[in-house]
């Protein structure tokens, strides 16, 4: 018995050892109609109402967006005929500040079972995402818009959207989401309770619009998708596109240089691994795309000693920012003078600049009332020792690395640097959503080219208990005109005048310096070089695969 | 022995129950949950947003209220759905089961052949030069740590090894398959081909550990006084050993076998993340930290299911095996 | 913890040792006699000496280490290990990885220890209440052991860290000592429960000392071998434990240095500096085999049975 079972465990140990030696199959037959991409996340559910980045990329070959941004950061019509306008006619403005917007919807699209796209499912979309029974991330837009008609049975697919208040962006997208969902599929189950709508087979296997068609979720390992034979545009080239979750950044590296997967998204790499996968592998290009991330230090503006803006200047000349971004970053992430990069129209290239200039710091610091003490930390005018807190998210290398370098830099000037870090849960989950740092907090912030001032920088968005933490503006800056710009950029339905505001405000917000803008950071994504057409675009909701019908080998 | 039985029946259930409230409540206190993570990363959520989303993953109840509510829904047979999911738990469990047991079975089989083998050899030449590599080896075996040995070997046979010598099989780099690949045979050589490296990885500690168990285990045995009486007797060695000394040294090794069980899963759920393997670790870890309870509470209540059966049963058969241990 | 596996295989030597009921009263003798055994081990010899320097080197780093702590070199960035200056070479800060071992050896051994001590204080004191008093305290602390060795620790230990705020020596400390100290436990409640039955005991009692001085005096004493040998094992399975908490995120957080957050923060350079990570991996494996190999020995020079 005892030898049987022996025996039967060395079978198995010796069938491991004989599969070790059969050459791997995979590797060898021909990938020239698939794709596989690397992401270090899986997505919990499909749909809109994920919250993971992975299962944004899915939708990108999944669904027909709208109107997807390009690699050139300008919105295209996809679904939609044409972007209304209001020289057109097609956005319109009313009394009260209201509008009506016109859409209509492309015909052709079908949905992956055969049925066609239409304006009823946009209405159907609306409704069951601004429901407050359903797990909506986020109705910021929904709530401005009052309704959406399909006002002529005969024609399906003209929709008015009627908007109960001013909106710039109202002709992006009809009502805030960028793909909508089949009215034909989901409506029974919404009709029946909206509550459990997120339990539906649906949001695990998708009846959707879009190229690639949903055809297996192994959980833990991969979700394919196949190219739909119906797709009204040119037919995909690419056969089938398969997303491999491998959560270890290492891991995933060490895969693309292997040459286990053709392309990277979601990848959690930092610029060494970007760097040390492209020499590994020379058939492996390295994507280092501009995104609309801003990665700052936050200060407390309400604190004693930072409420002075010659201290927080100083600070910013204490910090040599080039050099850092120059260290760790190999120059490619470039320093952020404030908080829009060159590549956005907001952008404003004429901006103060704080030098690394340490004299400059303290002179800046003696004439705030600091003296030495000789401890070699400055003393207030009250006695009291220059020590700040620094917190960041733990766990986050390139912060970690950056806070070791502006720790020694500031003591340089005589401020010393108490680093208390804390998980990505806690910090981002109470830390600085209540404002709980005391002094100094480095994060970083995605934005999107139809990025509004207003939660970030208007003095009514400073959270408190008061207003039940909302806003965004945690540094607690208040300012009368930055309050006033913020307003009228929301309501300014004129690109030119609203850039206008945006660089005053980016002016305001660089000489007041109520935060150190530090660098903007880059969107890193790898695909082999035999992958033609490959454009990412370095946005938030547009990953590396939003083009993947225009793909080929 | 009846009333043995049913008193540690009793106990077991009493450990479950306690488990199940203690998970539940320190699951409940951690900070940050997934709802105002999301609001974090996204400036447009408003805090009408996050109280709306809170109340829809029943969030604002009270922890006891809650607590009653799971505790309900599973005595009546309901482990309710995933949070992250939104799919049923037992059924994202059942598909993870599988390929931990298929990670977990293939490890332990080896550490425990090599390792029971290995350890009686040891025993048998007690101070000789064989033994005292052995112990090193185990020791150092016990001694590294797995998600480090897990990203060596994946870069060492994955890159740097097929890299330098062209004929090298390249082992993959995590994954548990390679998608697309053909269903029958070559899926199942595939699978095989993916087992190696987190296998072997697993496997090492735990064929550490059982030399070091079955040696010491065996020394105690040969001393004793039957089988000295067996050799007394003229018996020959190899019977000696194996009819008599084996047996006897096997049985402490079952219960170790019980009580090994949560160890094993700690090293699971290290090397499941460093090799992206789809197993039940790897998705308790994520669900920790993902504040997935459903998820978290049924896995371990599962893994602690298990832990007191299988003591049960060591119990079981300690008693039938050993005549020596009586119970009251 | 790690530990288990060896203090298990430990654990079950007593577990027989107590059905044969060893009846060895510790005496001035036991202690000379352990101490021959011990010598005559060579593995455990090496590893105690091993240990030593170690902790040695770890408590003098300040006035060892070739480097002040933590200074940043951005233009020494990345040298590789060679007698130039850097033995060990430099990381992605320009900082010495020597340096940088000696006091991150300070943090880890220091969790090392210090569990060890907490963890035994803690599991003596649970299972000399337990074995002592017997009845339904004993019922009830060994349920409460029962729960904690059912499931795996790991994922507690993620619940626990997140729960408990710091990222510093303490945290990690208090929640190695919440899940940890059942082994030791279960060893002394073992011992006491054989010990109790003896005569020794009896006497006390019949004496009429109290019941507090016989579990201080003589019964914790008594007791006191597995718990050095489940110590010194603990000292070895903390370092590995932090080291895969800090794999996962969870252990001692930077900037405090640890061998384990060093090792961590290696992976991202494994193929372009490989350096920075062989060298924490190297230490934790040279400390964890030495503390292994002296809790062996000692675990033989302690075992009454074999004396010779």
């Amino acid at each position: 018995m005892r030898n049987a079972l022996i025996r039967a465990v060395w079978a198995a140990a010796c069938a491991v050892l004989v599969a070790g030696l059969v050459p791997h199959s995979g590797a060898a037959q021909p990938r020239r109609e698939t794709v596989v991409i690397g992401m270090a996340q899986e997505p919990d559910i499909l749909g809109p109402f994920s919250t993971m980045a992975a299962a944004g990329t899915i939708h990108n070959s999944l669904f027909a967006f709208f109107a997807p941004f390009n690699e050139k950061w300008q919105r295209v019509p996809l679904l939609v005929e044409k972007l209304p306008t209001l020289k057109d006619g097609d956005w319109v403005l009313l009394p009260n500040n209201k509008m009506r917007v016109t859409w209509k919807i492309r015909r052709g699209f079908t949905w992956h079972d055969g049925r066609p796209v239409t304006a009823l499912d946009a209405r159907f979309s609306y409704g069951m995402l601004r429901n407050p029974r359903t797990p909506t991330l986020t109705r910021f837009i929904l709530n401005k818009v009052d309704n959406i008609l399909v006002p002529n049975p005969a024609d399906p697919y003209t929709m008015v959207v009627q908007w109960n208040e001013r909106w710039p962006f109202a002709n992006s997208l009809p009502y805030g989401f960028e793909y909508l969902l089949p009215r034909h599929v989901l409506e029974r189950q919404y009709l029946q309770d909206p509550g459990r709508l997120r339990g539906d087979p649906f949001f695990r296997a998708p009846v959707a619009n879009g190229p690639y068609r949903f055809k297996e979720w192994v959980p833990g390992s991969h979700i394919t998708l196949e190219a739909y034979d119906r797709w009204p545009g040119e037919k995909p080239r690419i056969k089938t596109i398969t997303f491999r979750f491998i959560l270890d950044a290492v891991v995933l590296a060490a895969n693309q240089m292997a040459g286990s997967v053709d392309a990277t998204e979601i990848n959690n790499f930092g610029i060494d691994q970007m760097v040390e996968i492209e020499r590994r592998n020379p058939h492996v290009a390295a994507h280092y795309t501009e995104a609309l991330i801003w990665e700052r230090i936050e200060f407390n503006n309400d604190d004693e000693w930072l409420k002075d803006r010659r201290v927080r200047w100083a600070i910013a000349h204490a910090i040599d920012r080039e050099t850092i971004v120059r260290t760790l970053f190999q120059g490619k992430q470039p320093v952020a003078h404030a908080w829009l990069p060159p590549r956005h129209p907001g952008s404003n290239p004429n901006v103060k600049k704080y030098a690394y200039d340490p004299a400059r710091a303290r002179a800046l610091l003696a004439e705030a009332g600091f003296t030495m003490g000789p401890d070699g930390i400055l003393r207030d005018p009250r006695g009291r020792r220059f020590e700040m807190t620094f917190m960041t998210t733990a766990g986050n290398a390139p912060r970690e690395q950056t806070q070791q370098i502006i720790k020694e830099q500031l003591k340089a000037v005589g401020i010393e640097i108490r680093i208390d870090n804390r998980p990505a849960s806690v910090f981002f989950g109470t830390i600085v959503p209540r404002r709980q740092f005391p002094h100094l907090a480095e994060w970083a912030t995605l934005y999107t080219p139809e990025v509004m001032p207003f939660t970030e920088f208007h003095s009514s968005q400073i959270p408190s208990a008061a207003n039940n933490w909302e806003g965004s503006n945690r540094r607690g800056w208040r300012n009368a005109e930055v309050d006033r710009l913020a307003e009228q950029i929301g309501q300014e339905l004129d690109e030119a005048r609203r850039v206008e505001m945006m660089r005053r405000l980016q002016d305001i917000f660089v000489e007041e310096l109520p935060g150190l803008p530090m660098y903007f950071r880059l969107s890193l994504t790898t695909s082999v070089k035999a992958l033609k057409n490959v454009k990412p675009t370095g946005l938030g909701s547009f990953y590396i695969n939003w083009n993947s019908h225009e793909w080929s080998y | 022995m009846q009333r043995f039985l049913a008193r540690r029946l009793v106990h077991g259930v009493i450990i479950l129950v306690g488990l199940s409230v203690l998970m539940f409540t320190l699951l409940v206190f951690t900070p940050g949950d997934p709802v105002e993570l999301i609001a974090a990363s996204n400036p447009d959520i408003r805090p009408e947003d996050v109280s709306a989303l809170r109340r829809y993953y029943g969030l604002d109840d009270p922890v006891y209220v809650r607590y009653f509510k799971w505790a309900r829904s599973v005595l009546k047979g309901d482990l309710g759905y995933s949070r992250t999911y939104g799919t049923p738990v037992t059924k994202i469990i059942g598909e993870r089961l599988r390929n931990t047991l298929t990670l977990l079975a293939t490890s332990v089989a080896i550490a425990f052949a090599v390792g029971v083998t290995v350890g009686i050899y040891s025993a048998l030449h007690q101070y000789s030069a064989t033994d005292y590599t052995v112990t090193v080896f185990a020791f150092a075996g016990l001694a590294m740590p797995v998600f480090w040995q897990g990203i060596v070997f994946i870069l060492v046979f994955s890159i740097w090894l097929p890299g330098q010598i062209p004929w090298f099989p390249k082992f993959p780099a995590g994954g548990m398959m390679t998608p697309g690949v053909a269903p029958g045979w070559p899926a199942f050589w595939d699978r095989l081909w993916h087992l190696v490296l987190p296998v072997s990885v697993l496997a090492t500690s735990g064929m550490a550990a059982w030399t070091r168990y079955m040696r010491s285990s065996m020394l105690e045995v040969i001393r004793q006084d039957y089988v000295r009486t067996a050799r007394a007797k003229g018996t020959p060695e190899k019977s000696v050993i194996n009819r008599h000394a084996l047996r006897n040294a096997l049985i402490p090794i079952i219960t170790l076998m019980a009580l090994s069980i949560p160890g094993i899963l700690n090293g699971a759920v290290l090397t499941e993340t460093v090799f992206s393997w789809p197993g039940m670790g790897l998705l308790l870890f994520q669900a920790v930290l993902g504040h997935d309870y459903n998820v978290a509470m049924a896995v371990l209540l599962f893994l602690a299911l298990i832990t007191v059966l299988s003591n049960l049963m060591a119990d079981v058969a300690y008693a039938v095996a050993d005549p020596r241990i009586r119970y009251d | 913890m790690a530990q288990s596996t060896t203090a298990r295989e430990f654990a079950l030597d007593l577990e027989r040792r107590r059905r044969e009921a060893a009846g060895v009263a510790l005496g001035q003798s036991y202690w000379q006699i352990a101490w021959r055994r011990f010598r005559r081990h060579r593995l455990a010899m090496i590893g105690g000496t091993v240990a030593l320097a170690l902790s040695l080197m770890a408590l003098l780093a300040p006035w060892i280490a070739p480097h002040p702590f933590d200074r940043i070199d951005l233009g020494r960035r990345w040298t590789p290990p060679g007698l130039a200056g850097n033995f060990f070479g430099t990381d992605e800060l320009g900082r010495d990885v020597l340096t940088r071992i000696m006091y991150a050896g300070r943090i880890s051994l220091v969790v090392g220890y210090v569990t060890a001590v907490s963890v035994s204080a803690v599991g003596s004191l649970v299972g000399a209440l337990a074995g002592f008093y017997g009845g339904w305290i004993d019922s009830a602390l060994m349920r409460l052991v029962d729960m904690l060795i059912a499931i795996p620790t790991l994922p507690l230990y993620l619940i626990m860290s997140a729960l408990i705020p710091g990222g510093g020596v303490g945290r990690i400390v208090l929640i190695f000592t919440i899940f940890g100290w059942t082994t030791v436990a279960r060893l002394v409640r073992g011992q006491i429960l054989s010990l109790k039955t003896q005569d020794f005991i009896e006497a006390g009692r019949a004496m009429g000392a109290s019941e507090a001085r016989l579990i201080l005096r003589h019964l914790i004493p008594n007791a006191l071998a597995p718990v050095i040998v489940a110590a010194t094992l603990t000292v070895g399975g903390a370092i590995l434990t932090e080291s895969g908490l800090s794999y996962l995120g969870l252990g001692i957080q930077p900037p405090i240095p640890s061998w384990g957050n060093m090792l961590q923060r290696a992976q991202e350079y494994l193929l372009k500096a490989s350096w920075l990570a062989v060298f924490p991996g190297l230490f934790i494996f040279i400390t964890v085999l030495s503390f292994n190999f002296l809790g062996d020995g000692l675990r033989d020079a302690l075992d009454p049975r074999l004396k010779t």
